[in-house]
């Protein structure tokens, strides 16, 4: 996220031309570094956004960027505005099926899940995570995703409006009434 | 009273934020006091999104240990509000149709005398595809092997061919000793029926009263032998001895012979399967004549005892 210094750091940690190619090419070291490089911003997003199971969801959601790199190109950047969109689209079909379906009563701890953090770095998680909830809940929706894309994923007013489905103007207003 | 009712005490005066400065907070250029709400939001936000990734699911687990294929796209990234459907797909004919159709549009666009062309190319194409095959008839068969051999390096198929070295074939094993008498014979007969033309129109053999030509009878080969003292001096008459007939050539071989006194006038009739070889019916008594012209015609039996049953 672009927050401390206004700029978004090469978290790839290679060129990240070279790690594109290998990675469009099926090498699984380069998709791990993709992997690796946004994968703990794009599960806080969509755990922001209220997601059920927001590390599932992000597993599920790079399998399908994996599969379709080779339709991508462009720089870092890109590659996040991209995999950001493509996060806030697949968040909202979630929210249309739970509106369809309701989630189960209580959730569902799976059995062979992801290790959990320290209890320390969960709890710091947790509060963050209520909080953030909290002011969500005061915004209107598109307010919401309007600031999580700008702070969380780096998106520009343009890539916002793209992701959104709304004019650059749209989005200006909607971050002032914010 | 104010004028107009205001406190400046009871409603907080909110400095309206331009695009500018809201682009400089939300990109980390500007800590306004204003924005200082927005900027515990900004704190919390980092901590949730900071750490180690999460653990992947076993599916891109998978893909990132063991690589993937990104040949096909999938639908997974695209929102399924995007998704439009499957594309557009116009009706059409089944493949069949459209191949015959554009043979048929074709063929409608050529000229007549193009298509006399094509059609005599077609039949041309048929008949050398029936001689490659080796399908057509013997005569048609000898044409195109004929025809295609002369201006191409394919050999077709060619009956004709191989009998007219039948002969040669014969001596070549005879030389190298392994002539194998029945079946030169067959394999003559054989020639000879696909030689022979075509049975007269009325059912008759033509060959029927046709004597033998000189130098082709067995007498003038056996001549021919070291043998030759041995072998009888002259040679019935008539078509050489047929089944069914040859009883009386063989009668008739014997009588000539210098052993013709005790050649037996009659040669009696046995049952066709008991006498050994088994061979034509009657061809016990053409053994007889064979036999009673040669230098031990004196101790041949006077007839050929019937076979016994069974064997």
């Amino acid at each position: 996220m672009r927050v401390q210094d206004g700029r978004v750091p090469d978290r790839v940690g290679e060129p990240f031309d070279a790690v594109l190619v290998a990675a469009q090419g099926g090498a699984g070291w380069a998709a791990e570094r993709l992997w690796t490089s946004l994968a703990a911003a794009v599960a806080g997003y969509l755990r922001a956004q209220g997601a059920v199971e927001p590390d599932d969801l992000t597993s599920e959601l790079f399998v399908g960027v994996l599969r379709s790199l080779a339709t991508f190109s462009g720089s870092e950047e890109q590659f996040r505005s991209w995999v950001f969109t493509i996060a806030h689209r697949r968040l909202t079909d979630e929210r249309r099926r739970a509106g369809r379906r309701p989630p189960p009563i209580g959730g569902l701890e799976p059995e062979d899940g992801p290790p959990s953090p320290s209890a320390e770095q969960e709890a710091i998680r947790n509060v963050s995570t209520d909080r953030v909830r909290s002011l969500c809940e005061r915004l209107v929706p598109d307010q919401c995703d309007v600031l999580l894309l700008r702070l969380v994923g780096g998106l520009t007013i343009e890539e916002v409006a793209t992701a959104l489905d709304k004019t650059e103007g749209a989005v200006k207003a909607l971050q002032r009434r914010a | 009273m104010s004028g107009c009712g205001d406190d400046d005490s009871e409603m907080p005066r909110h400095h309206p934020l331009d695009d500018a400065a809201i682009e400089a907070f939300l990109t980390g250029q500007l800590a306004d006091e204003d924005l200082a709400p927005l900027a515990g939001l900004v704190e919390d936000l980092d901590s949730m999104t900071s750490g180690p990734a999460p653990v992947p699911s076993m599916q891109l687990a998978a893909m990132l240990t063991d690589g993937f294929s990104t040949e096909n796209g999938d639908l997974l990234v695209t929102a399924a509000s995007n998704v439009t459907g499957p594309a557009p797909q116009a009706a059409g004919l089944p493949k069949w149709r459209k191949k015959k159709m554009v043979v048929v549009e074709l063929l409608a666009g050529l000229s007549l005398a193009a298509k006399a062309a094509f059609g005599m190319s077609a039949a041309a194409a048929a008949v050398t595809a029936g001689g490659a095959a080796g399908v057509l008839p013997a005569p048609a068969q000898h044409v195109v092997a004929t025809g295609v051999e002369a201006v191409t390096p394919f050999s077709f198929p060619d009956e004709a061919d191989d009998k007219a070295d039948f002969g040669g074939t014969v001596s070549t094993d005879a030389r190298d000793g392994g002539v194998d008498g029945p079946t030169v014979s067959a394999e003559a007969k054989l020639n000879g029926d696909v030689n022979r033309p075509a049975d007269t129109p009325d059912g008759t053999d033509p060959d029927a009263g046709r004597p033998a030509a000189p130098g082709q009878t067995g007498l003038d080969r056996a001549n021919q032998t070291p043998a030759a003292g041995h072998a009888p001096t002259a040679v019935p008459t008539g078509r050489p001895a047929d089944a069914g007939t040859q009883s009386t050539a063989g009668r008739g071989t014997a009588s000539s012979t210098p052993a013709a006194g005790r050649a037996p006038t009659a040669v009696p009739a046995g049952p066709p399967s008991s006498t050994p070889p088994a061979g034509a019916g009657t061809q016990s008594s053409a053994g007889l004549g064979a036999a009673s012209s040669t230098p031990a015609a004196g101790f041949i039996p006077s007839s050929v005892p019937p076979a016994r049953p069974g064997r």
